[in-house]
């Protein structure tokens, strides 16, 4: 087990720094340079200052090299338009953004493997048909969409609002679910769509394998069977879907944080862009990364303990 | 004539099958496979409306009418008018215009790409397939829309640069599936044959995984060209999508126009209407797609 998670945990350097070459080729192909972007409307003789201070004549590996030695020392450095350092910064957020993403991630494991498990209790019944078409709604729902309805449909219909204003968890609870609560709900549609989906063909096919056979044959209850045997190995793709739920969250987030009014990660990026602030969306992108990349990784050693078969092949 | 009905398809005897045209065939699977062929119809009229936007809309996306704002549905605007009274349904039209055209081009464009970056390396294999695959892996723990909103505020808005740069970012992805699909062939026979009588590595990938491939790479197409339509209304909505004036489904229901939604609840309807249906009939056309293919792939992430 401590071979196969040391193994698994050594990948993360190389596809984090292929990562880093990926945001940093992006910046590098995009028409002008950063002094271009962050100082628009100025003056030639300004961006070109602003040109030498970022030490953007360098050759570009130069620059790479440079960019990369700070991240890997733990300075993101100062966000261009704040001057705040961009880990107070995250500090601040990345919480809310957690606490989102984990209703979110709450709800689509509870509700879609419910529904999953009802659709492969019954195949091709009227219930079945119903949650696969449900599911793929679900994958098909606007999230800004759902969002607006969600805000605007109580606000007419029954003058209800949540709050304007975003609260913590340790200062006002009932206010911070108020607004955490929906936004996690419309978050977890789409996940919901694929996890329902994945249960229903898991639970399908570990239903028909001879183990559960042998289970009922030995004479143990259904639930026994069911939660026993069926669940332990229905679960291993299911956890994997979760874990893979990860990017989503964070790309549904920078919607969702912005209907809902939530200052969390999703916001900051959408904010730095529109005010071109390239440090902050270079350092976000890098840190979004390694949130999934760690996650992945979780899921994987997860893996290792519920399958054994994992810690020999993998 | 006996007819079984295993996993939807009939058990007909030999002579029977053969005697069937393909039209026919074609014709059976339609009638059988309702869902499929509903949503197929969907994006037909959807997209034959949008197509006929110069001609049935009964405004231009621009033309305002200071009279009629904000105005609920009514003879003179059918879908409502939005704030500076600009007709609502025909923008509906032509925003369709704009979801089927990145749509279609970016998951082509996805596709190729895929095509590229996975045949070469499966075919060419060793260092080069452990390096692409570190590679994709990277990509993929990006989140999509966190990179594609990234590279759009990057190069600048435009709707060749937002097709692009969809497609090229669904393509690593993508390359996975056609990767897992094209190792899956490698290992059979014909392949090895080709190969022992001295084909190239071009001729091989080409002539004799790509068409075997295919079938995987229809369903991914068309489940892409629903991702897309529904990435092209996010950027939208955030306001690096397409840029004005040409409406999107996605600007049409925007943050400034959530503001208001309060107060004329009509302008969210229509719009949403039109983005949930394409897209839902997109995934469903993908699914039933897969489904008619391949049924040994049904439920899986392909």
């Amino acid at each position: 087990m401590i071979g196969y998670a040391i193994r698994r945990a050594l990948l993360f350097f190389p596809t984090i720094a292929m990562v880093s070459i990926i945001v940093f080729s992006l910046l590098s192909l995009a028409p002008g340079d950063a002094a271009t972007i962050i100082g628009q409307d100025s003056s030639p003789e300004k961006i070109e200052a602003l040109r030498e201070s970022l030490h953007l004549n360098d050759p570009i590996p130069v620059q790479y090299g440079r960019w990369l030695g700070s991240l890997v020392t733990g300075n993101l450095g100062k966000s261009i338009f704040t001057g705040r350092p961009v880990i107070q910064d995250i500090t601040y957020r990345l919480p809310t953004t957690f606490e989102l993403g984990s209703i979110s991630l709450f709800l689509t494991a509870v509700v879609g493997s419910t529904i999953g498990m009802i659709s492969a209790a019954k195949p091709e019944s009227m219930v079945d048909q119903f949650s696969r078409a449900f599911a793929i709604l679900g994958l098909s729902l606007p999230l800004f969409w759902v969002a607006a309805i969600v805000l605007v449909v109580p606000a007419l219909r029954f003058h209800y609002s949540p709050p304007a204003f975003y609260a913590g968890p340790f200062e006002n609870l009932a206010d911070n679910l108020r607004i955490l609560i929906p936004a996690g709900a419309v978050l977890a549609l789409s996940g919901i769509g694929r996890i329902s989906r994945l249960m229903r063909a898991t639970m399908l096919d570990v239903m028909s394998q001879d183990y559960m056979r042998t289970a009922r044959a030995k004479g143990l209850k259904e639930s026994t069977v069911l939660l026993r045997h069926g669940l332990r190995n229905g679960l291993i793709p299911v956890v994997t879907l979760l874990g893979l739920e990860v990017p989503f969250l964070f790309g549904g987030a920078v919607i969702i944080e912005q209907v809902f009014a939530i200052p969390g990660m999703g916001n900051y990026l959408y904010d730095a862009i529109n005010k071109r602030d390239i440090i902050v969306v270079m350092d976000l992108n890098m840190f979004i990364s390694s949130i999934v990349l760690i996650s992945s990784l979780g899921v994987d050693l997860t893996y290792g303990v519920i399958d054994p078969r994992m810690r020999i092949r993998g | 004539m006996q007819e079984g009905s295993l996993a939807g398809s009939s058990a007909l005897e030999f002579n029977e099958y053969e005697k069937r045209t393909r039209t026919q065939r074609i014709v059976r699977v339609l009638v059988r496979k309702r869902l499929f062929t509903f949503s197929l119809l969907m994006l037909l009229i959807i997209g034959g409306a949008s197509a006929a936007a110069p001609w049935i809309a009964p405004y231009s996306y621009v033309a305002t009418d200071t009279a009629n704002t904000l105005s609920s549905p009514t003879r003179l605007h059918w879908f409502g008018s939005d704030v500076v009274g600009a007709d609502t349904f025909s923008r509906v039209l032509y925003g369709g215009q704009v979801a089927f055209s990145v749509g279609g081009l970016s998951s082509l464009i996805a596709t190729v790409l895929a095509l590229i970056w996975g045949l070469t390396s499966v075919q060419i294999g060793g260092w080069f397939d452990s390096i692409f695959q570190r590679v994709v892996d990277a990509w993929l723990s990006m989140p999509f829309l966190v990179v594609v909103l990234t590279a759009v505020a990057l190069f600048g808005p435009g709707l060749w640069t937002v097709i692009i740069i969809l497609g090229v970012s669904r393509s690593f992805g993508m390359s996975r599936i056609v990767r897992g699909s094209a190792l899956r062939e490698k290992n059979m026979t014909y392949v090895e044959a080709a190969e022992s009588i001295g084909a190239s590595n071009a001729r091989v990938a080409i002539r004799h995984v790509l068409p075997n491939v295919l079938p995987v790479v229809i369903v991914l197409t068309s489940l892409s060209f629903a991702q897309a339509i529904l990435a092209e209304a996010s950027l939208s909505f955030l306001g690096w999508g397409v840029p004005p004036p040409k409406p999107s489904w996605g600007s049409m229901l925007s943050g400034q126009v959530i503001q208001y939604m309060y107060q004329q609840p009509w302008l969210g309807v229509f719009p949403g209407i039109a983005l949930t249906a394409t897209v839902w009939a997109g995934n469903l056309a993908g699914d039933g797609l897969r489904d008619i293919l391949d049924p040994r792939l049904r439920g899986q992430n392909v």
